[in-house]
This record gives structure tokens, C-alpha cells and sequence, in this order.
């Protein structure tokens, strides 16, 4: 069997690559309008939009970037992943109803059509625009680039590609997003997520048993290996230490209600009552999911402790080495797929809200409107995954920066403006406006400047605190907003 | 209705005071981890931040500074013009968040435990305190999300409200046809 590891994980990818095009094709006859291209319709049911929410949180990070951490910092990164049943609780709580209500209300077709929506001015949706368009590309490149590296890795193991390049990686992987995501818009891609987020479930459960079963005494053993070389890492706060950590909780728990790419969703489910249980499977299917992050970055780690594995290369290099090494070529094969699944559905939800802030949201702000608007965000669909994929190949440190913050900026500058702001009748467009401005300026100067704040206090949670203090005192100072009677009547729900 | 958001501006004053007060203390040198002797992918921790009173304290002051304003969210989205309703829910809510804010006290109580014992002790696969946070402090939301799940019709939206809705955007839909 292990001969034929590589053509497994080859046919794996292009059985799931195959399956990609095919949502596409069926997609593209049912785009029939712009609220279709970017809303789906508002017609999905509870298992789609569920599927939906949590593939888009969990990125390639989680299936490369977060085993890495856990095999270099032991527990610590662990915090991303225990804060999502309190993160999606408070997205919910917040946004589960309102965000729907508000997408009726106003037939919007974007999270900064809500917004206008809710504060009557085009200069803060103007400013959730560029803040959604900022980390965009940003997230995007960083997906690209990922996809691109791991379908390198495979190929160059090939005899017939082994010289492939990494350009050459980016055009195929780009092509088949680009494809699906400009036939069939947020249709295909959400559509494509049930597909994405069941190869993700499935994988990580495998994997999950795969590493208990590697050594005998399962994950004591594994623990006590950890423990024995040092026991903080296997404590609850890692190597990383305590204020670290709870600065990830802070930034993760509630930056969850600030991702624009995952609460988009919650404006396109058919029924509003659906919330409900779309919340309980988005937990569930994240957890799951989870199981990979964990498990791996463990095992790796207690693996070259013991001598068992020859240490890696980069930490980032735990999951493939693993499933290289350890895991039974099918297993790999589904892995593998279940990477490009996670990079993907990540990827066609920030192509889909970086389309509507370019050619619907800025153009409105600035008072103008693009004629035939579903042929131009289609092209500018290809346009943001073109222009993205030269960013990731040529951009050097800048896309490490945007990207590595991306999370941080989404959560600082939309949770006071969104999450909140949907839920206060008093708070008002000025206060939103500089809590958006100092969120970007907190992150940017922090990032920029490289300052040093003590204990790895996550520069996210920084502008985070600042900007929610901001913008509920600028709210309590001001006069109380005019509000359009329908949304305070909708808002008193 | 203003007065949990001014409640909530003086907490997130404090959180902020919090995270000057860390930054103003001595730095513990290695708190954050240095390089592994043996192999140079993997980190190891240094002097850890229970060496400093004032540190150890502060993280506990943090981490309850976040779970206070996870709280207030929940508590805002979760407000209700029927007082009634809005009690029972946050009497839930009181439930979930205390059985949270207590599973942290007990995860950072039974770490430093961990660290002046050197406990070996493990639960389900992992040093207690690990336990506490990946059974308590991952799980215990839960009882949020059942809250969420079972009482949405009678908590979140009732169905006079959702008549109420879709009449505003009936109405709303003929003026903007009539304009």
C-alpha cells in the first residue's frame, strides 16, 4: 500500500478538486441575480448555512499553522480552539436574529449594506468596507500562498511534476477556486462548504484515533512524555504563560462575532428561526474538526521528544510529516483533501465579501452605482484572486503582516460597529467611525513599528479593548442617534 | 436600557487599566518562553509568570476581565422589553457565567497547585489543570448554547414578534414600491 501513498493523495485531491467544478457548473444556473451572486438568495437551509459558518472559520491555519503551534508552544495555541463554543455563543447572541432581520429589512446583500442599514451614513459603511477589503487580501494571499506550498509538496514527489513550480502551484489552485467562485458565487461556495466541512469532520476524527493509537498508553502517555521534558507545556497555558494565552481567548472568544466572511452567512439562511440549529451544528462540526489541531501538534511533539521522529524541519511541517509517517495512505489521501477544503471554503468566502465591498459597497458609499453588477462582480471575482495570488508570490513580508493580523483587525474594527452597534439603539456613526479608524491604527502602528508588548499580549486583543472602550464612551457622550422608525422597531426585537 | 452599557464602559475601563498594569510591571525575563536546548522548532518555558505575585495576580485579573465581557455581550444580546422574560434569561445566564467564571478559578488554582507540587496527577489523558480547561472551560458554554437552542421561541424570538416583523417589512416594501 505505502507504493502507492502518492497517487492516493494525488487522486484524493483531484476527486475533490473534480467535485469543486461540478458544485460550480450547478451553481452557475442558479445565479440568476447579484442578491443570488453574493446572498445566496437568502434561501439556504439550516445544514448549508451551519456547514457554511464553520468551514469559513476554520482556515488552512487550523489544519497547518495550528498543529505547528501546539507542536512548538505545547497548550498554549490550544485557547484558539476552547474558546469557540463561548465565541459562537456570543456571535449568536449578538447577530444569530439581528443580522437576519436587518438582511430582510433592507434587502442587503452585504454586511456593509447592513450597515448602512442600521446607521444611515455611507462613511461608516465606507469604513467597514476598507477594513473588510484590508484584511481580505491579506487572508486571501495567505490562503493562496498555503494551498499553493502543500500542492508543491505533493507534486514535486511525483516523477512527472517534480520540478513543478511554485508559480505553476498557485495557477492550478487558483484556477479551480476562481472557477467555482466566479460561476457560482456564495452559491457554490457555501454549497461547496458541506462538501469541504464533511471532508474536515471526517478527516480530523480519523486523525484523532489515528494519533491515540500511536502509542500504546494513547494520550497519558503522550502527556507524560511532554510533562517529563517540561511540565508548562503540557500545562493549560503551554510554554507561551497565562496572559498570552488569555489575550488569545479575549481576541478569539469574542473576534469570532467580527469575522465578516463567517457572520456574512448568518444574513442567508431561508427561515429566521433557523438560528436556532444552525448554532448547536456549527459547534459541533468546529469541534470535530478541531480534533486535528490538537491531536497532531501533541503527538509530533512527544514523537521527537522521544526520539521516535527526527525533529522537524519548521513547525508548521508537523501535519504532513505526520500523516506522511504515521498515517495510513487513504487516511492521508482524505487529509490532504480535507487542507484544501479548509484553505478553500476560507478562500471563496473572502473572494465573495471582498467582490461585494468593490463593486457594491465602496461604489454606493461614494453615491455610484455599477451597471449590469453580476457580470462586473464576476469579473472582479478573478480580478481580487488574481491580484492576491501576485501578492502572495510577491509581496515578501507584507503578506506575513496583513495576514497574521487579519484576525485581530476584522475582530477590533467590526465587534464595536457590528455586534454591538446592532444591538444599542443610543450608539452613533461618529462613535463607530473612530472605533473602525483606531482598531486599523492600533494594529497597523503595533505591527508596523514592531512594538513590544509584555507577555505576547495578542496586538488583536490590544485594539480590541481600545476600540469597544472607544466606541461605547463616544456613544454615551454623544446625543442619542435619529433612527429610521423600522430598524428601532426591528432592533427592540 | 442605557445603564448595562454604562456598566459595561467602566468595566471595559478597568480591562484596559489591567493590561496597563501588566505592562507597566517588571517583566519576568523568559516568561514567555525561550528556545528548546535540544531542538530549535520547539519552545520550552522559561521563568514562568508565578514568579512574580503581582503577574500571577494580574493573569487572574485578565483572565476574569475576559469572561466579564464575553458575559456583558451575551447579557446585551439577550436583553428583552418584557421584564419577566428578560429575568428568566438571566438567571440562566447568571448559571452559565458563574459555573464559568468558577471552572476558571478552579483551572488557575489547580495550575499553580501543579506547579509548587509538581503534580504528575492526570484526568482523561492530561495534567489537571489541562483537564479542567479542555473538559471545563471548552464544555461548560454549553449551557449557554442549550439555553440558546431550547428557549429560542420563547427567549430569543417570539412569534408575535416575527408577525410584528414581516408586517414592517410589508410596509416597508409598499412605500418603496409607492415611491
Amino acid at each position: 500500500m505505502e507504493e502507492y501513498r502518492n497517487p492516493i493523495i494525488l487522486t484524493s485531491l483531484g476527486v475533490y478538486m473534480l467535485i469543486c467544478i461540478a458544485v460550480g457548473v450547478w451553481a452557475l444556473r442558479r445565479t440568476k441575480s447579484t442578491q443570488d451572486f453574493f446572498m445566496a438568495g437568502r434561501d439556504l437551509g439550516i445544514m448549508v448555512t451551519a456547514f457554511a459558518v464553520f468551514s469559513s472559520t476554520l482556515s488552512g491555519f487550523g489544519f497547518v499553522g495550528g498543529p505547528g503551534l501546539v507542536y512548538r508552544m505545547g497548550m498554549s495555541s490550544v485557547w484558539m480552539v476552547v474558546c469557540v463554543i463561548m465565541g459562537f455563543n456570543i456571535s449568536f447572541a449578538l447577530l444569530g436574529k439581528r443580522l437576519r432581520l436587518f438582511a430582510e429589512l433592507g434587502e442587503s446583500i452585504s454586511l456593509p449594506d447592513a450597515v448602512k442599514l442600521r446607521y444611515g451614513k455611507d462613511s461608516t459603511s465606507l469604513l467597514i468596507s476598507i477594513a473588510i477589503l484590508l484584511g481580505v487580501f491579506g487572508y486571501l494571499a495567505t490562503q493562496i500562498l498555503a494551498m499553493s506550498v502543500v500542492l508543491k509538496d505533493i507534486l514535486v514527489e511525483t516523477e512527472f511534476m517534480a520540478n513543478i513550480s511554485l508559480e505553476m502551484c498557485v495557477v492550478i489552485s487558483c484556477s479551480i477556486l476562481v472557477f467555482y467562485s466566479v460561476t457560482g458565487g456564495i452559491i457554490a461556495s457555501v454549497y461547496t462548504d458541506i462538501i469541504q466541512g464533511g471532508i474536515m469532520i471526517v478527516a480530523a476524527t480519523l486523525v484523532f484515533f489515528t494519533v491515540m493509537y500511536t502509542y500504546d498508553g494513547g494520550f497519558t502517555e503522550i502527556g507524560q512524555i511532554i510533562q517529563k521534558d517540561d511540565p508548562e507545556a503540557i500545562g493549560p497555558w503551554g510554554t507561551l504563560g497565562m496572559i498570552g494565552c488569555l489575550s488569545w481567548l479575549f481576541v478569539f472568544g469574542l473576534g469570532g462575532s467580527g469575522q465578516p466572511h463567517v457572520i456574512t452567512k448568518l444574513m442567508m439562511n431561508k427561515n429566521i428561526r433557523d438560528a436556532k440549529h444552525i448554532l448547536p451544528v456549527s459547534i459541533v462540526g468546529y469541534l470535530f474538526s478541531a480534533l486535528l489541531w490538537i491531536s497532531i501538534g501533541l503527538v509530533m511533539r512527544a514523537l521527537v521528544l522521544s526520539g521516535r521522529q527526527p525533529e522537524l524541519a519548521t513547525a508548521d511541517a508537523a501535519a504532513s510529516q505526520f500523516l506522511q509517517t504515521y498515517a495510513h495512505p487513504v487516511l492521508a489521501g482524505v487529509v490532504f483533501a480535507g487542507l484544501f477544503a479548509a484553505i478553500m471554503s476560507t478562500a471563496d468566502a473572502f473572494l465573495n465579501i471582498g467582490t461585494a465591498a468593490i463593486m457594491h459597497d465602496i461604489p454606493k458609499a461614494l453615491g455610484k452605482k455599477v451597471k449590469n453588477e453580476l457580470f462586473w462582480a464576476r469579473m472582479t471575482t478573478f480580478l481580487i484572486c488574481a491580484v492576491a495570488a501576485v501578492f502572495a508570490l510577491y509581496s515578501g513580508d507584507l503578506v506575513a503582516i496583513l495576514g497574521a493580523f487579519g484576525w485581530g483587525t476584522f475582530a477590533a474594527a467590526i465587534v464595536p460597529a457590528v455586534t454591538l452597534g446592532f444591538n444599542w439603539k443610543r450608539a452613533t456613526p461618529f462613535a463607530a467611525n473612530t472605533a473602525i479608524i483606531a482598531s486599523l491604527a492600533v494594529n497597523f502602528i503595533v505591527k508596523l513599528f514592531k512594538i513590544s508588548i509584555p507577555y505576547h499580549i495578542d496586538v488583536g486583543a490590544l485594539s480590541l479593548a481600545v476600540s469597544l472602550t472607544l466606541f461605547i464612551g463616544i456613544s454615551l457622550m454623544s446625543k442619542p442617534p435619529d433612527l429610521d422608525p423600522d430598524v428601532e422597531a426591528v432592533m427592540e426585537m | 436600557m442605557n445603564n448595562i452599557f454604562k456598566w459595561f464602559f467602566g468595566f471595559t475601563l478597568l480591562f484596559i487599566l489591567i493590561i496597563v498594569a501588566i505592562w507597566l510591571s517588571p517583566t519576568v525575563p523568559g516568561a514567555t518562553g525561550t528556545l528548546h536546548p535540544e531542538f530549535k522548532t520547539m519552545l520550552k518555558s522559561g521563568n514562568y509568570t508565578g514568579g512574580s505575585p503581582a503577574i500571577k495576580w494580574l493573569s487572574y485579573l485578565f483572565g476574569l476581565g475576559t469572561i466579564g465581557i464575553f458575559a456583558f455581550c451575551v447579557f446585551i444580546g439577550s436583553r428583552k422589553k418584557d421584564k419577566t422574560i428578560q429575568r428568566k434569561i438571566y438567571r440562566v445566564l447568571f448559571i452559565g457565567f458563574g459555573t464559568y467564571i468558577l471552572t476558571f478559578s478552579l483551572m488557575v488554582f489547580a495550575h499553580w497547585n501543579y506547579q509548587e507540587t509538581n503534580s504528575t496527577s492526570f484526568f482523561g489523558g492530561f495534567p489537571i489543570p489541562t483537564a479542567w480547561m479542555l473538559y471545563g472551560m471548552w464544555f461548560v458554554p454549553a449551557i449557554i448554547t442549550s439555553a440558546y437552542i431550547f428557549k429560542f421561541d420563547d427567549w430569543v424570538l417570539t412569534k408575535e414578534e416575527e408577525e410584528q416583523f414581516h408586517e414592517i417589512v410589508a410596509a416597508r416594501r409598499k412605500r418603496e414600491n409607492n415611491d
